[in-house]
């Protein structure tokens, strides 16, 4: 059981929990947890949601409200501090950043939500003071869907942001959907070896892992972790 | 149908195995190819499928109901996965139940 100790809103659909997992042992960057909540009537729903927190800080899940979905409802606009509920974990050995003393450039590709564990990768390479070059390029609707918008300045990777519904007047990112031309700007180059995360939607997911292969990179040198439905 | 990796269903896969098994790689029985179990495709409907990202075999069936999980691994070859001899996970065949793990 996991205990609700603080909350905070990052957009108007997205909440992180901030939670205390007695016995909890630690995790690594990248991993998640399988939330399960149980209604009165013993109906039983399980969804997994990345933890955002670095290695060694309390497990926090930030949770983007899906409409017609059973679980991010409750989480993002009902949880309270001090709530309980059922959860197991952490899960996940492949999609993992180790800060372990390789120099290989860490390349991240966010959509949406799916910087949610990328974001644990960044807060760990902050915390242990590690020098391995990092970029994240991130995908958000608009500047209102962007989560983590004051901390992205300050976490001393380079992170390069697209928009693409709608850019506010000034905006100096890209305005459109991650392609292969973008990929090829952002990315590290191929002979770098870069290890590469890629997080998001199905189709996101697809389209960047296609563009970074057409690209050279190894297709063994890209994770993904593709998030979809409900 | 749109498909997730193998790292989603990793809490389910450590019920069966008993520890983390998503950077554990296995062979395609059809066409050999080899992978994470983190980098499979993963469908989901009434039970969990899970196929080759090259050449889309049926790798791994799993179906989950209360606290027990009915097991297929019969498309992959020498991943050295074993599902714990537990009393809530059954193994099958090719749809026959054989639980023991006796190899048919």
């Amino acid at each position: 059981m996991g205990e609700v100790t603080e909350t905070v809103t990052e957009t108007p659909r997205v909440r992180t929990l901030v939670l205390d997992v007695p016995g909890w042992t630690g995790h690594r960057a990248g991993q998640h947890v399988d939330v399960r909540l149980t209604a009165e009537d013993g109906y039983q729903a399980e969804r997994s949601y990345s933890l955002a927190s670095a290695p060694g800080e309390p497990p926090a899940l930030t949770v983007e409200r899906l409409d017609d979905g059973e679980l991010s409802p409750y989480l993002v606009d009902e949880v309270v501090r001090g709530d309980r509920f059922e959860l197991r974990g952490p899960i996940g050995g492949y999609f993992v950043w180790d800060h372990d003393g390789s120099t290989e450039p860490l390349f991240l590709v966010a959509g949406g939500s799916g910087v949610v564990p990328l974001m644990a990768m960044l807060r760990h390479r902050r915390a242990v003071g590690s020098t391995v070059p990092a970029k994240l390029l991130y995908s958000s609707r608009s500047l209102d869907d962007v989560i983590y918008r004051d901390e992205l300045d300050r976490l001393g990777a380079e992170v390069v942001q697209t928009l693409t519904r709608e850019q506010p007047p000034g905006w100096g990112g890209y305005g459109r959907r991650v392609d292969v031309d973008m990929l090829r700007e952002v990315s590290y180059p191929p002979d770098e070896s870069p290890r590469v995360f890629v997080c998001g939607p199905t189709n996101f997911v697809e389209a960047v892992a296609e563009g970074l292969v057409a690209l050279g990179h190894r297709p063994g040198r890209i994770r993904t972790e593709r998030f979809g439905g409900t | 149908m749109i498909h997730l990796d193998g790292n989603s269903i990793g809490g389910l896969l450590s019920d069966v195995f008993g520890r983390d098994v998503t950077d554990a790689s296995g062979r395609c029985r059809e066409c050999g190819a080899e992978n994470f179990v983190g980098a499979l495709h993963v469908y989901r409907a009434a039970g969990v499928v899970v196929r080759c990202p090259s050449c889309s075999a049926v790798l791994m069936r799993f179906v989950a109901a209360r606290d027990e999980v009915w097991v297929d691994l019969g498309g992959l070859l020498g991943s050295g996965l074993e599902p714990l001899r537990e009393t809530r996970v059954h193994v099958m065949h090719g749809g026959e139940v054989v639980d023991g793990r006796a190899e048919p």
